[in-house]
């Protein structure tokens, strides 16, 4: 009791002196932090009282960057650049929100609290938060707000307002083109990404540029990513879908559990606690978590790699100055930003997004030459454990990549990969003092993955990958595209594969007599078709062409800086870049696992921990070109600089479907309103009122088909039913409730893969089938339920 | 006495200017997404359904009541026109008015019906439901 009572007025001492420090001298002492909370607060309830949508930006924004920053400020550890230190700020406040809900969700039940996420359990728990981050601020002198925005000038803010004209543009043209199937903004908004990042890349192209990269850079990618997110009534990609349907679920429940049926994604907690507590505390709806809160964090990816790239890295103690920021740009918008996972999937596989964005952080960390050794290793902890959370796979790929990097990144500095031997004791010596990744980080690594995903969770993200590889081995030879075949070569194969895999189904009498009629993919004429094929050669040679620059700047960093000046390269690059290209290139080419992680999503994971070697690398180029002296210097210089620029150009314009809408091709749905991608992916309002009826109303053990496309909508609202994604009549079951989209009935286009299987083909849909069969249930005239 | 100007000045500016931003931001956007016919608004629909959808397989017996549910979500207050009919010839029909977001309950009589296939459509629209008539 006394030992209680001493201590309560030990703190009430404390508090006291607090509040005395804060009022010493003429005027009280607020902290960046106190008034950052305080406009929150009021900003948040003003826009409330005037019914503003914007109602979770202040909030939303505050938890974004105030947690991050206090975990920066405890370990006295930042970044000299303004863009890195935001970067890492957000990718901890993750980790801290992630943490928070986890332990709330685990402990709140035991103690009284059966829905922890629910908001006045969240608002208590954050208002606590709230009061430690300020007095440790306080007790530390390092107020999380000015340790991260030490430095930011006005003419900052000015520049990433103006620069947020790009992403204006992006969401108006979404609307134009949901609303009225009009392109025409959205395409000149995308042109004008495209143009200003390349304009970036010129302008940026002397090492004293005072271009404001970094927020062109953002604004620019969150401007191609909302081109996307935003499109349709509902969520827009096929991931997402399942996704949304996992948070609402913990939304509804007001508590995470541990999924007892291992469903991996109900076992992260970045699908799960994460959007509860931001729904919870700061009213973020579900949609707009998915829509517009995800491509804002994945916006930072970019951002992250060119922190990274632009810097002299850590480990360089002399002989090199800044990479120009051009150079550093070009490589980060054609290694990430032309990435087509960036531009098209990612928005739509939300964990992944967010994961990726830290382990571009956890890179950046690594590099950083103005982050502390130490405090760089407890960071790069931080993340790996937040990643471990936030993605099964990019946990998984992070751990073995850690775990590959280290032993060459050993043997690269005790010298045994070529360096000669009489530099080898001043090489092992230089490398000692230098390198990041050891066995600790390793081992974190491997723990967080395999701890939280099969030690606590005990998720099922595995087990597909291995049953696959134990049977097929790596399947370098087996072909990793879907075959679009005829109908007629579909009928005979399905007719095998029917009785192996639906052999239970009870068909309708004479289905086998409908046959099917091939109906082609929708796609964009093209303004100059007849120079579709000369452009679809050109994007394949930059694309590949990149690999193979990536390859030879390894290699020009190896044996040409590495090997006899040791202080120009680090054992960390050559261990990350190596295992970057190793595993990008099994993801790559290996048919087995390309089945469960697209190799456009790997060559992200590659470029991330190749960016450095390839800015290293064409910035001593550039400089070449720049110092050479010979008669033809300046017009070598300008063609050289000028094809850079357009294979930049080239591998942009592609991704964004600029390329198809021109030269004719199947444009992504952030520029029209009709191509394939479009019909498949947007989800209308009908569409997603008969998924809810279908929930609501057919219980299990009844059974639900669709097409393949159908079910997009389905796995947004999942019900009891069993699902079936095909509704080939012979494989349609009597009994079954079968579901007609849009897209089947207005496009008489439906789609059909055999199941794990490489066949794929587009048919005329059999309305007239499911006329004869079966009875319409449910109907919004664009969709339909027969029985 | 000091002044205001330069860089002063535009650390008021900015943020008033974002505050202004911020709290127009409703005016602002409906005047733009108006400029340019866009929206994001959920698409206007009205569904009809079985109440009971296994009905759809089982079938009403004729002469009994068949339960439908019509639902509005076209934005605004609606009459519907429904009508049941049989091989074109008009069973039954009726008129509903709902607001907006509200879903009603309408009971067909299927007196005068024979066995076979009754429809049930909103009129003036492709929105039809069926379900088979049985001998009572």
């Amino acid at each position: 009791m006394r030992t209680f009572r001493t201590g309560a007025v030990a703190r009430g001492t404390y508090l006291l002196s607090l509040t005395a420090r804060h009022f010493r001298g003429r005027r009280p002492r607020v902290s960046q932090t106190e008034i950052w909370l305080a406009v929150a607060v009021v900003s948040s309830v003003a826009l409330a009282v005037v019914h503003s949508p914007l109602v979770p930006l202040p909030g939303v924004i505050t938890l974004l960057l105030v947690p991050g920053a206090t975990v920066m400020s405890i370990l006295k550890t930042r970044s000299a650049s303004t863009a890195a230190r935001v970067v890492l700020a957000v990718c901890l406040s993750l980790m801290v929100i992630m943490i928070v809900g986890g332990v709330a969700s685990l402990l709140g039940p035991h103690l009284g609290i059966a829905h922890p996420l629910n908001p006045w359990p969240e608002s208590v728990i954050w208002f606590i938060i709230a009061v430690v981050v300020l007095v440790i601020g306080d007790v530390n002198h390092r107020d999380p707000v000015s340790w991260i925005f030490e430095g930011l000038r006005t003419t900052h803010v000015v520049g990433a307002m103006a620069s947020g004209l790009l992403v204006v543009f992006s969401i108006l043209g979404a609307a134009q083109l949901n609303h009225s199937g009009n392109n025409l903004l959205a395409v000149f908004a995308t042109t004008l990404d495209v143009v200003v990042l390349l304009a970036g890349i010129v302008g940026g192209l002397r090492r004293t540029s005072q271009w404001h990269l970094n927020s062109l850079l953002y604004s620019a990618s969150l401007a191609l990513l909302v081109s996307t997110s935003l499109r349709g009534a509902h969520l827009y990609g096929w991931d997402v879908q399942h996704e949304f349907a996992v948070a609402s679920a913990t939304l509804r429940a007001g508590v995470w559990v541990v999924p007892a049926n291992h469903d991996a994604y109900a076992s992260m907690l970045s699908l799960t606690v994460l959007p509860a507590i931001l729904h919870s505390l700061v009213k973020l709806r579900l949609l707009a978590f998915f829509q517009l809160f995800v491509p804002a964090i994945l916006a930072l990816l970019p951002l992250a790699v060119f922190s990274t790239v632009r810097g002299v890295p850590r480990w360089i103690t002399s002989g090199r100055t800044t990479p120009r920021p051009g150079v550093a740009l070009a490589v980060v918008v054609a290694l990430i930003v032309s990435g087509v996972a960036f531009a098209s999937e990612l928005t739509s596989i939300t964990r992944q997004a967010m994961a990726l964005t830290m382990m571009a952080a956890l890179v950046m960390v690594l590099f950083d030459r103005t982050m502390l050794k130490r405090s760089a290793q407890i960071v790069i902890g931080l993340l790996l454990v937040a990643i471990s959370f936030t993605h099964y796979s990019t946990s998984y790929l992070t751990a073995a990549i850690l775990f590959f990097a280290w032993p060459v990144s050993l043997m690269w500095s005790r010298g045994l990969l070529g360096t000669p031997r009489e530099k080898i004791d001043r090489h092992r010596r230089e490398m000692r003092s230098r390198n990041i990744i050891n066995g600790t980080l390793v081992g974190v690594a491997l723990i967080a993955a395999f701890g939280w995903n099969l030690g606590i969770t005990r998720n099922n993200a595995l087990t597909n990958p291995i049953s696959a590889f134990t049977a097929k081995g790596l399947g370098f030879t087996s072909s990793t595209l879907t075959k679009i075949i005829s109908p007629n070569q579909f009928e005979q194969l399905f007719v095998r594969e029917l009785k192996i895999t639906d052999g239970w189904i009870v068909p309708v009498p004479n289905s086998s007599s409908v046959h099917l009629v091939a109906a082609p993919y929708l796609k964009s004429p093209g303004m100059v078709p007849s120079l579709n094929a000369w452009w679809d050669e050109l994007s394949y040679l930059s694309i590949e062409g990149l690999w193979v620059l990536l390859g030879v700047a390894l290699l020009y960093g190896l044996f040409r800086l590495g090997r006899r000046r040791s202080y120009e390269y680090s054992s960390d690059l050559v261990g990350l870049a190596a295992a970057g290209l190793v595993l990008g290139g099994i993801l790559r080419f290996s048919g087995t696992f390309a089945a469960y992680y697209d190799p456009n999503r790997a060559a992200i994971v590659t470029a991330i921990l190749l960016g450095a070697p390839l800015t290293l690398f064409l910035d001593d180029i550039v400089s070449f070109l720049y110092e050479v002296g010979n008669f033809h210097r300046d017009r070598v210089r300008r063609v050289l600089l000028g094809a850079g620029t357009l294979v930049v150009a080239v591998l942009i314009i592609g991704v964004t479907g600029l390329g198809d809408l021109f030269f004719g091709g199947e444009a992504p749905g952030s520029v029209t309103a009709r191509d394939v991608q479009a019909e498949e992916f947007t989800v209308s309002t009908p569409e997603l009122a008969t998924a809810v009826w279908l929930r609501n109303n057919v219980k299990s053990p009844n059974i639900v088909q669709s097409d393949f496309l159908g079910q997009v909508i389905l796995l947004s609202e999942p019900g009891s039913y069993g699902l079936i994604p095909e509704i080939v009549p012979p494989d349609v079951d009597r009994g079954a409730y079968i579901y007609l989209s849009t897209l089947n009935l207005a496009g008489d286009f439906t789609q059909v893969q055999i199941p794990n299987g490489p066949y794929q083909i587009a048919y005329r849909s059999t309305i007239g089938f499911f006329n004869r069969n079966f009875d319409i249930v449910y109907s919004t005239g664009a969709t339909r339920v027969y029985h | 006495m000091s002044r205001i100007v330069g860089l002063g000045s535009s650390r008021i500016i900015v943020p008033l200017v974002i505050v202004i931003l911020v709290l127009a931001f409703t005016p602002i956007s409906r005047v733009l997404l108006w400029t340019v016919n866009g929206s994001f608004a959920p698409t206007p629909y009205s569904s009809l359904a079985l109440r009971f959808p296994s009905d759809g397989s089982s079938g009403v017996v004729k002469g009994k009541p068949v339960i439908v549910q019509l639902t509005n979500r076209t934005g605004h207050v609606k009459t519907y026109h429904w009508s049941a009919t049989q091989k074109g010839a008009l069973i039954s029909l009726g008129e509903e008015t709902l607001d907006n977001g509200r879903t009603t309950t309408i009971v067909i009589p299927s007196r005068g019906a024979v066995t076979g296939v009754l429809r049930i459509g909103i009129t003036g629209t492709n929105i039809f439901i069926t379900v088979p008539l049985l001998k009572s």
